[in-house]
C-alpha cells in the first residue's frame, strides 16, 4: 500500500486493483484533475486493511483480484461499516471490464453502489470523483 | 508490408495508435510525457501477469487463468493493444469455463501477440525520447 498526501482532497479515495498499470493510470488521472490524494491497494485484503486504518469517501474496487477479490472485500467492508456507527458508508465503485447485467447484479448484491466499466476515460473518472455522494448513490438504482 | 497484409501478431497491427495518442489528454504542461510513463508501467507490469496466466494453464487452474487474463486484458486495451486484449478475453472465458484443453493454443497466440505489442511499444518509446 502506498499513499500521497500532498494536498487536501475533495474525496478521500481508496483504489484497489492487482494490475500496477491500472493503478498508475488512475494516479495520472488524479494528477491531471489536481486530486493527488489516494491510497492504493493491490488486492481485496489490502483494501479491507486500508479501510480499517482510515475513512474513505469512495473506493474504486477491481472485481477480480488474487488473495481476496473485490466482491468479498466489499462484503467485508459493508459488514464492518454496519458494526461501526460513526462512519458514513463509503461509495464503492466496481472497476471492471465485465459490464454485463449479470455482473451488475452481483456487484449490487455484495454492496457496490456503481460500476465503472474498463477501459474508462478521464471524463468518466472526473464525473465519478467530483459528484456529490447522494447523486452517485441514486445513479445506479 | 502494409497493415492490410500484416497478421494480428505483427507489431504493425499490435497497437491502435489512436488509443495511445488519446492518452495525451492526461498530459500536464511541463511534466514528463504521460504516455512514456504509462508505456513503461505496462511493459514492466505485464510480463508477470502473463506469467501468472501461463502458470494457471500449466496447473490447470481455471479461476487463476480467468483472473490473470482479465487483469492483463484491462491494461492492454487501455494502452491500445486491442488484438492482444481480445486474445486475453478468450483466455479469460476459457478460464471461467475451466476449459484448459483449448487454452494452450490460445496462450501461444497470446505470447506471440504480446511480443509484438512489446516491440511496438519499445519502438514508440524510442521515438518519444
Amino acid at each position: 500500500m502506498s499513499s500521497n498526501t500532498q494536498s487536501t482532497p475533495k474525496t478521500r479515495l481508496l483504489v484497489a486493483d492487482d494490475n500496477p498499470f491500472i493503478l498508475d493510470l488512475v494516479q495520472v488521472m488524479l494528477n491531471k484533475l489536481n486530486h493527488p490524494e489516494a491510497v492504493f491497494a493491490t488486492n481485496g485484503l489490502e483494501a479491507v486493511t486500508a479501510w480499517k486504518t482510515q475513512p474513505f469517501d469512495m473506493i474504486l474496487m477491481d472485481c477480480q483480484m488474487p488473495e481476496m477479490d473485490g466482491y468479498e472485500a466489499t462484503r467485508s467492508i459493508r459488514k464492518l461499516e454496519s458494526e461501526t456507527t460513526t462512519n458514513h458508508p463509503a461509495i464503492i465503485v466496481a472497476m471492471t471490464g465485465d459490464a454485463t447485467q449479470r455482473n451488475r447484479v452481483l456487484c449490487r448484491e455484495v454492496g457496490m453502489d456503481l460500476l465503472l466499466p474498463k477501459p474508462f476515460t478521464i471524463s468518466d473518472f472526473k464525473i465519478l470523483i467530483e459528484s456529490e455522494p447522494t447523486t452517485l448513490r441514486s445513479a445506479e438504482k | 508490408m502494409t497493415t492490410q497484409t500484416a497478421g494480428r501478431g505483427s507489431e504493425l497491427t499490435a497497437i491502435d495508435w489512436n488509443v495511445l495518442d488519446a492518452l495525451k489528454v492526461l498530459q500536464k504542461p511541463g511534466k514528463p510525457d504521460v504516455r512514456e510513463k504509462l508505456i513503461n508501467s505496462y511493459l514492466s507490469s505485464s510480463p508477470s501477469l502473463l506469467e501468472r496466466a501461463k502458470t494457471a494453464v500449466t496447473e490447470a487452474d481455471g479461476p487463476a487463468l480467468m483472473r490473470a487474463a482479465h487483469s492483463i486484458k484491462s491494461s492492454s486495451v487501455a494502452i491500445g493493444a486491442i488484438f492482444f486484449g481480445k486474445t486475453c478475453f478468450e483466455l479469460e472465458l476459457l478460464g471461467r469455463l475451466n476449459n484448459l484443453d483449448d487454452s494452450h493454443a490460445v496462450l501461444e497466440r497470446a505470447e506471440r501477440e504480446f511480443n509484438a505489442v512489446c516491440t511496438a511499444l519499445c519502438g514508440a518509446l524510442k521515438q518519444m525520447s
